[in-house]
């Protein structure tokens, strides 16, 4: 494969590039413990980017990942605090995000409304309720659950493991036709609908799955804050978004791979550390950030095709 | 038996009748062409088989059972397989994924089987001898290459029944004897086949009975070797075509004085053809063809839609590279589609009318309420979104847009398409109107016969016959003539 066209391959030289970048500011940061720390506070973000990216491949948008992360969270530390022990907890916080996605799929794919329009409303839905189910922030998770994810396990950092389980799903599924068809479904929908794929339930699915993932993303940002908050998750909307886009995916559907999704994350969370690390006054901490990103994205499109008016 | 029957088949798109009375019957083992000319119906028949598009009425016979063919996969459930003019291919998909996507092979019935995807698409492309494409994505490869694998995808499928539309206008003289043999061992394996063509040579030596369609109905079916090609044309187009009309053969009448425009070298990018175009002052220029033979790139490109073109304007070199340097050349463009490039629709008649004028060329003062009475558009106050009225009239609001600019050449992409008849008389109106003042007009045009009623209301004119990106005819005085058009249209012999 030519590497140049690899649609990955620019996100993956921003990476290395801010990477570099970071340990001149923190000269510690490619030791084990800081890498830790930084994966423990982006994982969610990269769970987010890559079901994300999943609906992106489909030819969708899904703009309701951040509060599907408030939901959860709060599901998850309410449960707790009725003395549900974690995994029953987790488990139905994450099944409630789902029920969302489920929600998202079925408004979009089977009433045919925007999916643009249907995940603001239902963003706002589900932030709706993780506020009513917690007006304030407050609980605290178990604290055998928050040593755990801070931790490594089995010699790995834990937040490693959400990660994978995530993105091995994907991987699971682009091994099977599903992944073919989300593809197909994503550059051409009528041509799918002609070619006999099940258009429908196909979208359906990628809502689902990126609930799904998000959920997971959303039990490792409550290992890492170890405590619920009905607004913690909302900046992983349109970060999950901007994630998928440095990496390479196209908005318009069809084009690009999962990993460049979970490298964009790593970009955008690795340009906040650095940020920090630089001593960049708070004031201006979110313009200069915004410059990086910035000139990221011109970087990695103007490396990738051009979008052209011309036709 | 019949192995298809479709009885008539009725099929309207709002107030349009794209289908009105399809019957046909087909035997397995049978070769049956469908012609017919622009709007005659054949896509759409096409589609309905397919479970595109749902007939608002009529029966369909497989095998001498009734059904009612749902969607793409109830249909393609029952043996049907459409190979589309637009190509059912995904571009980002590799040829072999593309090939068996209607149908992929499982591994433990989850995983897709990417040897055995290779293994069942190299049988086939070897047959066509295609095999070096695969593992290239369908965007690598060139067009010719795309509707090769668009037919290699349909074979792959057993179809019981193939529809092929159109397909083998875009292919070399070998790869149609390709397509030919494979059509034939279908044949002999008792599949009945449509085959939508222009091509007559094609239609003479593959087929073995044509149904022809006009207007959205099937006027006759006759076997292959029963009718010469005049005769067919004439059926298809309702008229006389004789040999009398073929005999002469482009002459290009030259109008006196300087051109208006000069298009040297002019390139059809998505064609790869080249030619030079002209335009007289005062000219009617038609350019007719078959839907997409590249009418459309033309004007488009001239208007500098298609990047960057040298023009020379009355004799000054004029570089186009946007259609904003063309509007300041006092060039028009009325595009046929106006939900995407005509109206700006929840603005006001106003508005619209001002878009060019004020926006792009920065002149104020235009008298909204004069001009569209002017152009007799049927209106209640200026004020109001041009949503609020017909297609024809809002039509008639874009043309105005351009007309207050005063164009010295108006481009116009089938602008009538899908507007009412008096609507459309109005439009020709306006149009001659301009040309009166001096100004000409190149005119892309769907229906033939517009093209002969515009170029005889016009003081000169010529008609362009396009076919595969390139003029192959130019028709003057006498001879334009809508036998004349549809004859140049479908080059005889041609493959």
């Amino acid at each position: 494969m030519n590497i140049l066209r690899w649609t990955t391959f620019p996100v993956l030289v921003l990476v290395i590039v801010m990477a570099l970048i970071n340990s001149v500011f923190t000269p510690g940061f490619l030791t084990m413990s800081s890498l830790s720390g930084f994966l423990g506070s982006y994982a969610p973000l990269v769970c987010a980017a890559v079901g994300s990216a999943v609906v992106l491949f489909g030819g969708g948008i899904d703009i309701s990942l951040g509060s599907i992360v408030c939901l959860v969270n709060v599901v998850f530390i309410t449960m707790q605090g009725y003395g549900w022990s974690v995994f029953p907890a987790a488990a139905l916080a994450v099944l409630v995000g789902v029920g969302v996605g489920a929600l998202n799929g079925f408004v979009i794919a089977f009433l045919r409304v925007n999916p643009l329009l249907t995940t603001f409303s239902t963003s706002s839905v589900a932030a709706g309720v993780a506020l009513w189910i917690m007006p304030t922030p407050g609980g605290q998770a178990s604290m055998d659950f928050v040593t755990w994810y801070n931790g490594n396990w089995l010699g790995i950092p834990t937040p490693v493991y959400f990660i994978a389980v995530v993105w091995l799903l994907w991987l699971f599924l682009s091994k099977t036709p599903i992944g073919i068809w989300i593809y197909a479904l994503g550059c051409d929908e009528r041509k799918a609908f002609a070619s006999a794929i099940s258009v429908a339930w196909l979208q359906f699915f990628t809502y689902v799955f990126a609930a799904l993932a998000t959920g997971i993303g959303a039990i490792a940002l409550t290992g890492n804050v170890g405590s619920g908050d009905p607004l913690v998750g909302l900046p992983i909307s349109l970060n999950a978004i901007a994630a998928c886009v440095i990496g390479g995916i196209s908005l318009m559907g069809g084009r690009g791979d999962s990993f460049g999704a979970i490298l964009g994350a790593l970009f955008l969370g690795l340009v906040s550390t650095t940020v920090l690390a630089a001593h960049v006054p708070p004031f201006y901490q979110d313009l200069v950030s915004g410059v990086i990103v910035l000139l990221g994205v011109i970087g990695s499109v103007s490396l990738s095709r051009k979008s052209k008016l011309v036709s | 038996m019949n192995a298809l029957e479709c009885r008539r088949i009725q099929k309207s798109f709002g107030s349009v009748n794209a289908l009105c009375d399809a019957s046909l019957s087909v035997r397995p083992g049978e070769i049956r062409a469908i012609l017919g000319g622009n709007g005659s119906g054949k896509s759409t028949l096409a589609k309905i088989l397919g479970g595109v598009v749902r007939p608002n009425q009529g029966e369909i016979k497989l095998f001498d059972k009734t059904c009612s063919i749902r969607s793409p996969r109830h249909s393609k459930r029952l043996g049907i397989v459409v190979t589309s003019q637009e190509l059912s291919l995904f571009t980002n998909h590799t040829v072999e994924t593309n090939l068996l996507m209607c149908d992929i092979p499982r591994s433990i019935g989850v995983f897709t089987n990417r040897a055995k995807v290779k293994h069942i698409s190299r049988q086939v492309m070897d047959e066509l001898n295609l095999s070096h494409l695969i593992g290239k994505t369908v965007a690598e490869l060139a067009s010719n290459e795309q509707y090769m694998v668009e037919f290699a995808k349909a074979l792959i499928q057993k179809p019981k029944i193939l529809i092929v539309d159109e397909i083998t206008s875009a292919l070399y003289r070998e790869e149609v004897e390709l397509v030919k043999q494979m059509l034939f061992r279908l044949k002999e394996n008792g599949t009945a086949v449509l085959f939508i063509s222009h091509r007559m040579a094609e239609i003479y030596s593959i087929c073995d009975s044509v149904t022809i369609m006009r207007n959205g109905e099937t006027v006759a079916t006759v076997g292959i070797q029963e009718k010469s090609e005049n005769e067919l044309l004439s059926m298809m187009s309702g008229r006389d075509v004789t040999d009398v009309i073929h005999s002469h053969t482009g002459s290009v009448a030259i109008a006196d004085g300087p051109p208006l425009l000069m298009a040297p070298q002019l390139r059809l990018s998505r064609f790869g053809t080249q030619f030079d175009f002209r335009v007289q002052p005062g000219e009617f220029v038609g350019i007719a063809g078959l839907q997409g033979h590249g009418q459309s790139d033309l004007v488009r490109t001239l208007f500098g839609m298609r990047g960057p073109v040298h023009l020379k304007l009355e004799g000054q070199d004029l570089h186009v590279s946007s259609p904003r340097k063309a509007v300041a050349a006092r060039m028009a463009f009325i595009s046929g589609d106006r939900e995407k490039e005509g109206v700006f629709s929840v603005r006001s008649l106003s508005e619209n009318l001002a878009a060019v004028k004020e926006l792009v060329i920065g002149q104020t003062g235009l008298a909204a309420d004069a001009v569209l009475r002017e152009q007799g558009v049927k209106f209640a106050s200026a004020k109001q979104p041009i949503r609020t009225l017909s297609g024809g009239n809002q039509q008639k609001v874009v043309i105005g847009r351009w007309l207050v600019t005063n164009p010295k050449i108006l481009l116009a992409d089938d602008p009538t398409k899908g507007i009412d008849v008096q609507a459309r008389l109005d439009v020709h109106h306006m149009l001659c109107r301009l040309i009166e003042k001096g100004s000409s007009v190149v005119f892309v045009s769907s229906d033939d016969e517009e093209l002969v009623q515009l170029a005889h209301m016009a003081p000169s004119a010529r008609i362009l016959v396009m076919y595969e990106g390139n003029i192959v005819r130019v028709l003057t005085g006498l001879d334009i003539t809508t036998e004349n058009i549809i004859s140049a249209s479908v080059p005889r012999g041609a493959v």
